[in-house]
């Protein structure tokens, strides 16, 4: 009886310190999110903006829109290159971070994450005083002689999957950084004492260990992409086809909220489906 | 008889609540007409709103509240507010196609229903029966001198090999790029297919670079990126003070003229507190505070404008009587067909 007593006084306690965060959750995400559900399957009218009703109208004019299809394929493309960019990169950072026995490795520490305290806006601004017609690299290529004309570097797929790629870094070097700390490094050590070769012992050994902290990264990173909005649409330019643009487009210039909605979830849907297919890849070979 | 002492802290005391005592009538009045909540665009013109008007409302008793954010998110606020019963924003300023819009929801008050007694200095051509004009300025061609071998004078001048590759549009000025699109043409402005067919024409010889803003077409102009662009000649005149070596010449098709309009909200909860608002607004001396700082026209015959700035603002009475004026119930029937043309085949 007592027992019963003080297990339901704990579940009162454990239920009154969830119920803020519940509840701000319910109400800050959950609510707009089934009301924007719900406004998918209304109507666009150009003079009301939105007519209620029921109708499958916006997914079926995204899927069978050939624009949507390029602009998904496109937001997909970048996703993918940027985070396997990303990996490829930030692992060596990483593994460098998390070995290394310096003093200074907090300084380093700091410095990986000193990107994270400048807006995405500002980031793309620095990008642009690069890569511009006038950027850096083209007066420095006019000048040395190797161009004579400017290259067209800005509102291009280098350029966006570049800047992209500099966002997300931090992401990925901390994630893997944290995975490689506590990696039992005595385990690569038997390897190589029971004649593995370094290579035989980074691929059998070392890298099945620190796969589930590179999956971690990589789908951390690549949810960013697949909704990344600024840079995409300063350093793509408005043309440029990807989801996050395309929906902000639908709500903010052509007040769509329907057909915007709509793209919202299909790029959820796409962004959970595309997560939950790497995680049973890697989970599968690994 | 009583004793009385007056000590210099006391002195004070009584001074400082005296004073204060004073001065209740004049902060009473400036609370007692309310607050008014004025829905506009960010920038000079916030700024101008919160700088000019508000004291001068504020004196006449209402506190100018100003809620900034684009004109797509002031009309969804609007349609919504009054679809739900009621809202918070008191005077809604937009472009006077996206007013018109608005008008044809009924979600604004009827002027005659105001005080604004700055109203019947209004110019003609600008009065509406739902919203008072602003400011005015009109679309036009903008080039740069050091670029161009030859000024251009026509909107068909920029589909001449001369601009190959050097005409930019701003991605905000859909519309008005059609409009010119179709006159380049020779047709109808608010013939929008013409409009398109031109424009596609322009953007298979290589031209026609959208650019995200008005801003990042005069970064263009900065970088020698374009050498023309269609734009409202008010601009044209902020980036000739900022030092960019620019013209702007009205075209022989005619310019399509804008005016940037406020009008009270059929919801308002202080509608003589917006009334205040919108006869401040229409006010000479305030009218010309603005053409200053924007270089937008008045829109009131007593508001004087120099001669040099009517030069280099204004335009001729030949030009304003070829203004080309846009058809706003076309362009509000063809606004999801037109973004999606914009988006989907022009910019892709």
């Amino acid at each position: 009886m007592r027992t019963n007593n003080v297990n339901m006084r704990r579940a009162g306690t454990i239920a009154g310190l969830l119920s803020p965060a519940t509840l701000l959750v319910v109400g800050s995400l959950v609510l707009p999110m089934l009301t924007l559900f719900r406004y998918s399957f209304n109507a666009y009218d150009p003079l009301t903006l939105m007519r209620v009703t029921f109708t499958l109208e916006n997914y079926v004019q995204f899927f069978t829109t050939p624009y949507f299809h390029e602009v998904m394929i496109t937001t997909l493309s970048v996703a993918i290159i940027s985070s396997l960019g990303s990996a490829v990169l930030g692992f060596p950072v990483a593994y460098f971070l998390a070995r290394t026995p310096s003093r200074f490795k907090s300084l380093l520490v700091i410095l990986v994450i000193f990107p994270l305290l400048v807006g995405n806006v500002v980031r793309a601004a620095g990008w642009i005083t690069l890569f511009g017609t006038k950027g850096v690299i083209n007066v420095t290529l006019l000048k040395i002689g190797l161009i004579d004309q400017p290259l067209e570097i800005m509102y291009t797929d280098f350029a966006v999957i570049i800047s992209t790629l500099s966002v997300i870094l931090p992401f990925m070097i901390l994630s893997l950084q944290s995975v490689i700390e506590n990696v039992d490094f005595s385990v690569v050590d038997a390897a190589l004492n029971l004649g593995a070769s370094r290579f035989q012992a980074f691929r059998r050994v070392f890298l099945p260990i620190v796969m589930p902290g590179v999956m971690g990264g990589f789908i951390l990173v690549f949810i960013l992409c697949m909704n990344a909005y600024a840079t995409p649409y300063l350093i793509g330019g408005p043309g440029y086809k990807m989801m996050a643009p395309a929906l902000y487009n639908q709500i903010a210039s052509a007040a769509n909220w329907p057909f915007g909605s709509a793209l919202a979830f299909i790029l959820m849907a796409v962004t959970v489906i595309a997560t939950l297919l790497v995680s049973r890849v890697v989970s599968r070979r690994h | 008889m009583t004793n009385f002492n007056l000590t210099r802290r006391s002195f004070l005391i009584g001074a400082s609540i005296a004073g204060s005592t004073l001065a209740l009538p004049g902060l009473a009045k400036a609370q007692s007409g309310g607050r008014v909540i004025v829905g506009t665009w960010g920038g000079d013109y916030n700024r101008l709103l919160k700088e000019k008007v508000a004291p001068i409302v504020a004196k006449n008793g209402y506190r100018l509240v100003t809620d900034t954010g684009s004109a797509t998110a002031r009309k969804t606020k609007m349609i919504t507010a009054a679809q739900i019963g009621g809202g918070v924003m008191d005077v809604a300023c937009l472009s006077d196609s996206d007013m018109y819009h608005m008008n044809t929801q009924k979600v604004l008050r009827k002027i005659s229903d105001l005080n604004i007694p700055n109203y019947e200095n209004v110019f003609a051509q600008f009065k509406t029966d739902y919203s008072i004009p602003h400011i005015y300025s009109g679309l036009v061609i903008v080039y740069d001198k050091s670029q161009v071998s030859k000024a251009p004078t026509s909107i068909a001048d920029l589909w001449r090999d001369e601009y190959k590759g050097a005409v930019g549009f701003s991605d905000i000025l859909f519309n008005y790029m059609l409009m010119a699109g179709a006159m380049a043409q020779g047709g109808d402005a608010n013939d929008f297919d013409l409009g398109k067919k031109a424009l596609l024409d322009l953007k298979k010889a290589g031209n026609g670079r959208v650019f995200p803003s008005n801003e990042a077409i005069a970064n263009a102009f900065e970088a020698k990126e374009i050498k023309a662009t269609l734009m409202w000649k008010a601009r044209a005149f902020q980036w000739q003070k900022a030092g960019l070596d620019v013209a702007a010449v009205a075209p022989t098709e005619g310019a399509i003229p804008v005016a940037f309009t406020a009008a009270a909200t059929s919801f308002a909860t202080n509608p003589d507190g917006a009334a205040d608002v919108l006869n401040v607004m229409l006010d000479p001396d305030m009218q010309l505070e603005f053409a200053n700082a924007m270089g937008y026209l008045p829109t009131v015959s007593n508001a004087h404008i120099s001669d040099e700035m009517r030069q280099t603002l204004g335009f001729t009475d030949a030009e304003r009587d070829a203004f080309v004026a846009p058809d706003f119930e076309y362009i509000a029937h063809q606004l999801q067909d037109t973004i999606t043309w914009w988006n989907q085949t022009f910019k892709a």
